[in-house]
């Protein structure tokens, strides 16, 4: 009987702004779980909270095990890398600079209001232990998160947005396009356009493939969830198209995965023929076993997506498109297994030289079929997340989404 | 926990300058097993033992959260970081409220709960030769509660919830398509002496296989049929979350200051129940310790009532619901649904088909969300079919309905005689929530349905 141990642990340092308030956070958690296995068996999991596992427990473990034994589970050999815990703390001057961007923003754009605003230090830790052997690995992001509210004649409009940045110099910016956008989408109509051409911002590309990031794992593919199985050497994409996974890069990034095998860059997509499939242990691969928090199982998983940027500048593709910058219910919006999508949508109409604002659109298409309808990519890329994998995805230019809408345009 | 620490820690948060604080203790032994056809994914066993500490001043909120330890350390560290008077509170003694089960989790060999899963693969396997695998999940739950707080309650619960939630896989040349079904219960093993496993491996093959045969439709703002059950995910969107203390109290609902008024059809009774017997979305007593009742919301078109939990109650300065909820002690509570439905009404039916020369007949649901703030809310369609002169013709897929809360309220024009309610899950503030939505077969005049 092996036993492993994982401990997660948990740091963050946040400032945030509530409706001009200032309160500061501190947040501290440490969750420590047991792993029991046997290598080629299944495994059993138990969590465990405040309190040591009991004999009866550890029993029960064992017996689920011979229960499970035809499952096929295989643990990696561990070896031994220890790093120290980094150190985490806060700028002195970081609610000073808060203040000043925010009091800026509330100058230039009076009727937003500013709900809250929050920037957060982050570092996660995960410590493996087997058997007197141990690893550790630490991974450091700085988040901000948005919450805006505009009204006006029994109009309301808000915008949530959250985004990873390295330091605060860009933050400015990046919040200046938020409060112009949601003080513009105040006034958006509903319009309907039919099968068109559709511009996805680099944050709505981004996101769009982090619901479908799945499709590339060889589990899910296996379970009949993608339609990638067997597709290896295959034209799935327009050739302008190449995703890697860059597990050294992101927030999240790893130099091994949860079943303690060292993770590598891998080429999914390259200039539009697939590639190769993320596996795990299981799926007779490695580098790309992760659990979800501490959830008992491994699940295969990219870290960090990377789109290779394209040639024309995003100003350069907006004319003449549907340019959609936020989705709505992506997670019940999306069939990774069919590639189909029907989404809330908001964004703007670019028609001879005019912006008009849109909102209650819905955006449909498959995705599948998208991946071969890409056009142009932009030089801008933005770094986004979802459901724990981060992406860096430059704006989309899409021939053939049906753009549903109230009004005919 | 000795009932003389909880009187400390309580007397600590008042003499602290707080004038209402509350202690939840959480024991939980949690077990997850997962097929995925034939292959048995994983047996897991889950132990949380934790305690959240909530301390109100006015409506201003402190919460404290942490995994259950030595209790002389905690109320000594809770000394330090709180200044504190020499006062004494006590509570009365601790009542339990908890429901009898006649078949204890614990008292279930592990085999016999992974056949249900196998029974349920196979049948659904049998059903067509076009199926092709079957995703599941048995998940049973002994959640025991302790919540006592500076009014002197203090009460005990113990929260006995199973569920099986079952995605079958169709396949035909490159097409995919997936059905599911997922039944709950609050109470013992006993659901699955009565529950017929193969009828809900059948209706969830059924479901993939129709899905496989659909085609896909031209979008467009149209009227829409939803069938009875879980069909009433579209008021838990439309307009359930807006009823939430949550978004009310912070003016961050388009229902704000409605009371009375007509906000949705005369044919329209929405209420949220989280005392029904038994139900997947029901509790005994709230997170707060409140007793579940029936809490009527819209009564014939008119904005009767919130969902309201202590803080919120502050707020707003109305009574609690007994509707306040987390997923574990690491949340505060916040106000939540529990079985939220749309009362029966007189309509026919058949009718409600008949009458539409054109139109989407809505037969199931997969999930959705909303914005409360603005009432946009949207979800996606799991199984519909199109409406052509007064009959259900083929099936269709790919399609998501959107809309305002406000708006879709005022366009229910009929509302069937027969309501049912099904059970699934709601991420929100305060965690992951087990609830129910129904009602029965409703027409809407019109709403805005993407497709291609």
């Amino acid at each position: 009987m092996k036993t492993q141990t994982m401990t997660e642990l948990t740091r963050s340092y946040t400032i945030k702004l509530f409706e001009g308030l200032f309160d500061e956070k501190s947040y501290q958690e440490t969750r420590k779980k047991l792993i029991l296995s046997e290598d080629d068996e299944a495994s059993y999991s138990v969590i465990i909270e405040g309190m040591e596992p009991s004999e009866e427990v550890i029993q029960e473990a064992m017996e689920a095990q011979k229960l499970l034994k035809q499952e096929k589970k295989k643990w990696g050999p561990a070896f031994t890398s220890v790093q120290e815990e980094p150190t985490l703390e806060l700028d002195d001057d970081t609610t000073e600079k808060l203040e000043a961007i925010a009091k800026n923003l509330k100058e230039k754009y009076p009727k937003v209001t500013l709900k809250n605003l929050a920037f957060s230090k982050n570092l996660k830790g995960t410590i493996l232990e087997s058997e007197g052997e141990k690893v550790t690995q630490w991974s450091k992001n700085n988040h901000v998160s948005i919450n805006l509210d505009v009204r006006e004649g029994g109009k309301v409009e808000t915008l949530w947005k959250g985004f990873y940045l390295d330091d605060l110099s860009e933050l400015s910016t990046r919040l200046d396009d938020s409060f112009e956008e949601v003080s513009e989408l105040l006034y958006g109509e509903s319009k309907h356009f039919g099968k068109t051409k559709v511009l996805l911002s680099p944050d709505a590309a981004g996101e769009l493939l982090g619901a479908y990031a799945k499709i590339f794992n060889k589990d899910v593919q296996r379970r009949k969830g993608s339609k990638f199985l067997d597709k290896e050497g295959q034209v799935v994409a327009t050739n302008l198209l190449t995703i890697t996974d860059k597990p050294h890069q992101g927030p999240y990034k790893r130099s091994t995965d949860d079943e303690w095998k060292q993770t590598r860059e891998q080429v999914l997509i390259e200039k539009g023929v697939f590639k190769t499939s993320l596996k795990n242990l299981q799926e007779e691969g490695s580098g790309s076993g992760y659990r979800t928090g501490l959830s008992p199982s491994t699940d295969v998983k990219a870290v960090h997506l990377d789109v290779e940027a394209g040639n024309t500048p995003l100003k350069d593709m907006q004319e003449g498109t549907i340019y959609i910058t936020q989705w709505e219910g992506l997670f019940a919006g999306t069939n990774p297994a069919s590639g189909d999508f029907s989404l809330q949508s908001k964004g703007f109409a670019f028609k001879d030289g005019k912006k008009t604002p849109l909102k209650s659109i819905l955006v449909s298409g498959n995705f599948y079929d998208l991946l071969h309808s890409i056009e142009a990519l932009s030089v801008e890329r933005s770094l986004t997340s979802y459901e724990g994998v981060s992406l860096e995805v430059p704006a989309m230019l899409v021939e053939g989404l049906s753009v549903i809408g109230e009004q005919k345009e | 926990m000795k009932q003389s620490t909880l009187e400390n820690i309580l007397t600590l948060g008042l003499d602290s300058g707080f004038d209402f604080c509350e202690v939840f203790i959480e024991k939980k032994r949690m077990t997850r097993l997962t097929q995925k056809t034939h292959e048995t994914q994983n047996a897991n066993q889950e132990f949380l033992h934790g305690i959240g500490l909530r301390f109100l001043k006015g409506t201003e909120v402190l919460y404290l959260s942490g995994a259950f330890g030595d209790e002389e350390r905690l109320l000594k560290e809770l000394k330090e970081s709180l200044q504190t008077k020499e006062n004494k509170l006590t509570l009365y003694s601790e009542k339990d409220v908890s429901l009898a089960v006649r078949k204890e989790f614990s008292s279930i060999d592990l085999s016999e709960k992974r056949d249900l899963l196998r029974v349920m693969t196979e049948e659904a396997l049998k059903y067509d030769n076009r199926m092709v695998g079957m995703d599941s999940l048995y998940l049973d739950m002994c959640q025991e509660v302790a919540i006592a707080n500076s009014t002197g309650l203090h009460v005990k619960d113990t929260r006995n919830k199973t569920r099986l939630f079952s995605q079958s896989i169709a396949q035909e040349g490159d097409t995919i398509e997936r059905g599911w079904v997922g039944p709950g219960y609050l109470g013992g093993f006993e659901f699955y002496d009565e529950l017929d496993l193969k009828e809900y491996a059948r209706e969830a093959a059924r479901m993939a296989i129709v899905n496989l045969g659909a085609s896909y439709a031209e979008g467009g703002v149209m009227p829409v049929v939803v069938d009875n059950g879980f069909g009433g995910l579209l008021f838990h969107e439309a307009c359930g979350h807006s009823l939430e203390a949550t978004a009310v109290s912070r003016g961050a609902s388009e229902f704000c200051d409605k009371l009375g008024e007509e906000v949705a059809s005369p044919l329209l009774t929405l209420v949220d129940d989280g005392s029904i017997p038994n139900r997947w979305g029901s509790l005994n007593i709230d997170d707060e310790g409140m007793k579940t009742q029936r809490n009527v919301l819209i009564e014939k078109g008119i904005l009767k009532g919130y969902l309201i939990d202590i803080l919120g109650s502050r707020r707003m300065g109305m009574e609690p619901t007994g509707s306040a909820r987390r997923e574990n002690y690491t949340f505060a509570p916040t106000s939540r649904m529990t079985n939220t439905f749309i009362e029966a009404g007189q309509d026919d039916d058949e009718d409600m088909i008949r009458e539409l020369d054109k139109g989407l007949f809505v037969k199931g649901m997969n999930a959705g969300s909303v914005n409360p703030a603005t009432g946009e809310f949207n979800f996606n369609v799991g199984e519909a079919y199109l409406i052509e002169k007064g009959k259900i013709t083929k099936p269709v897929k790919g399609l998501s309905l959107i809309g305002t809360g406000g708006d879709v309220l005022k366009q229910v024009d009929a509302v069937g005689k027969n309501a049912t309610i099904g059970d699934g899950f709601c991420w929100s503030l305060s965690g992951a929530l087990y609830i129910g939505a129904g009602q029965p077969r409703i027409r809407l005049k019109s709403m805005m349905v993407g497709g291609r």
